[in-house]
């Protein structure tokens, strides 16, 4: 006779191996679900068993694969997270066992036609980020073991596994095709001014919301602008692409960067609620003889007056856009002369895990030498480790020519 | 040198008017989820007073800033107020010096 606590044991592992197995690796997100709900309805006898992934715009999980539950998927079903049976495990992060379905508890018409009876789901986690819910459903009432639930939890995991691999892909992708689009491929040629630009896509995130930007105003004003949008990935490239393009037209009516840069936030906190930015905000005077300033929580630039040291333009610092307070926004006005040289960039270039920003800071302005705009660029970037920068960098460097 | 990123904690010290939230660690895109995560069911809907201890934070990058706002705009709805204390000088320099969101967070 066998051992009955040996055969668990040889049980347990088979079916750890079933849901774990190299033959699920190469598969996409699409296919690894089909894969995995296959699977785990199979070995936990289960009727039903579906995905649904989290919308976190929309606080709604929709459904993307399922047995049993094929027209969920056809119509990408949504529920509010909180709602209904998914929602409460999204909501919770908690695994729910609901032993018999009733309206109340379960949400989708379609689930409640297929007459399921139990209902057990667990949350899909990336570490402490929930991307989705694994739930299965019998017809018939039936005792789901505290076995069954860890099973479950690693055919989530590996679920939500294969869901970031996929949508951080394919939002890279979206991301760096939006950001080409936005971010000028070409500096306009300006009167009496050098400029040049370095764009830099992070290492460890991708694509993100850093920007920079550079205009000519109807009066002769140049305007320049640095950006940097919390956050990462797609959305930020959206918010950064609708802040870019708030600015100019602000611009065109403003002629004061902090009154620009007040109406800038209050068009955030309105439209893009949720969204912070830390933004510097910079126009040369027509005659190029002087820069009025307006700094939302960014990094102070560097300015190389002609005959002196680089040194930190020191701009009072408001807070950011998008964060939620009335602001009194501040302007500094600086008179410059030809020659001067002026660096506007984001905190990747600077901002260094293990140290006080002041090192970064220091490093910058020892790169910053008088010269061609376009060789200053090229210094700081080859004089940067940049193997140690974590962010994106946008960097703009102009000179004020004496002709 | 770039050193790799040890895990953050947070620690949760209920008191007679609210709440400690002690981090430790660097505050950053991995730790902010975690970080909201603990602050959220503590700052209930019936309004207190939220601490905001950063004494072992080390490090605070944009994502870090993003979640102090987070949180501050969180006590906000919920009739909390927060407090941000023992600021270490590298953090103070990104948060209150740069940042200019010494007044917003409280700051002390």
């Amino acid at each position: 006779m066998i051992d009955p606590s040996l055969a668990n044991a040889d049980e347990r592992l088979r079916r750890i191996l079933a849901v774990t197995d190299a033959a699920l690796i190469g598969l996409n997100a699409d296919e690894a679900f089909a894969e995995l709900l296959d699977r785990v309805r199979i070995l936990l006898g289960a009727d039903i068993a579906a995905i649904m992934l989290l919308d976190a715009e929309a606080k709604q999980l929709v459904t993307v694969a399922g047995i049993g539950l094929e027209q969920e998927v056809r119509l990408a079903f949504r529920v509010d997270v909180g709602a209904g049976f998914s929602g409460r495990v999204a909501s919770t992060k908690e695994p729910v066992i609901i032993d018999r379905v009733s309206d109340d508890t379960v949400v989708s018409p379609i689930l409640r036609a297929t007459g399921v009876t139990t209902l057990i789901g667990v949350p899909m986690l990336a570490g402490a980020e929930l991307v989705g819910v694994l739930h299965l459903g019998t017809l018939a009432p039936r005792r789901f073991t505290e076995q069954d639930v860890a099973l479950l939890q690693l055919v989530a995991d590996r679920a939500a596994l294969a869901s970031q691999a996929q949508q951080t892909h394919a939002d890279r992708m979206a991301a760096l095709a939006l950001q080409r689009s936005l971010l000028p491929s070409r500096l306009p040629r300006v009167d009496r001014v050098e400029l040049a630009a370095r764009y830099l896509p992070g290492h460890a995130l991708g694509v993100g919301g850093d920007w920079f930007d550079v205009f000519v105003l109807p009066n002769g004003c140049l305007g320049i602008v640095v950006g940097d949008v919390s956050g990462h990935g797609l959305r930020a490239a959206v918010v950064m692409g609708r802040l870019r393009s708030a600015l100019r037209a602000y611009a065109l009516d403003w002629d004061d960067p902090a009154e620009v840069l007040t109406r800038l936030d209050r068009k955030i906190r309105h439209f893009e609620a949720g969204s912070m930015a830390t933004i510097v905000y910079a126009m040369i005077s027509p005659d190029r003889d002087k820069i009025v300033m307006s700094s939302a929580g960014h990094l102070p630039p560097v300015i190389l007056p002609p005959g002196e040291e680089s040194r930190l333009l020191i701009v009072p610092a408001d807070l950011p856009v998008g964060v939620g307070a009335n602001v009194d926004r501040r302007s500094i006005v600086v008179d410059v002369a030809p020659g001067t040289s002026l660096v506007l960039y984001t905190d990747g270039l600077v901002e260094r895990r293990g140290e006080v920003i002041d090192v970064g800071l220091d490093r910058l302005r020892a790169l910053v030498r008088p010269g061609p705009a376009d060789e200053l660029c090229a210094a700081i970037v080859a004089g940067i480790d940049l193997r140690a920068a974590e962010d994106d960098i946008a960097l703009v460097a102009l000179q004020i020519r004496g002709d | 040198m770039n050193l790799p990123a040890r895990a953050t904690a947070v620690d949760v010290i209920r008191n007679s008017t609210g709440a400690t939230l002690k981090v430790e660690g660097d505050l950053d895109l991995a730790s902010a989820p975690l970080v909201m995560d603990r602050a959220i069911p503590i700052v209930d809907p019936g309004g207190g007073e939220l601490t905001l201890d950063l004494t072992g934070v080390g490090f605070c990058d944009s994502s870090g800033i993003s979640v102090l706002v987070k949180l501050r705009q969180l006590c906000d709805q919920r009739g909390w107020l927060l407090r941000t204390v023992n600021l270490q000088p590298a953090v103070w320099r990104i948060v209150v010096d740069f940042g200019g969101l010494g007044d917003y967070l409280n700051v002390g």
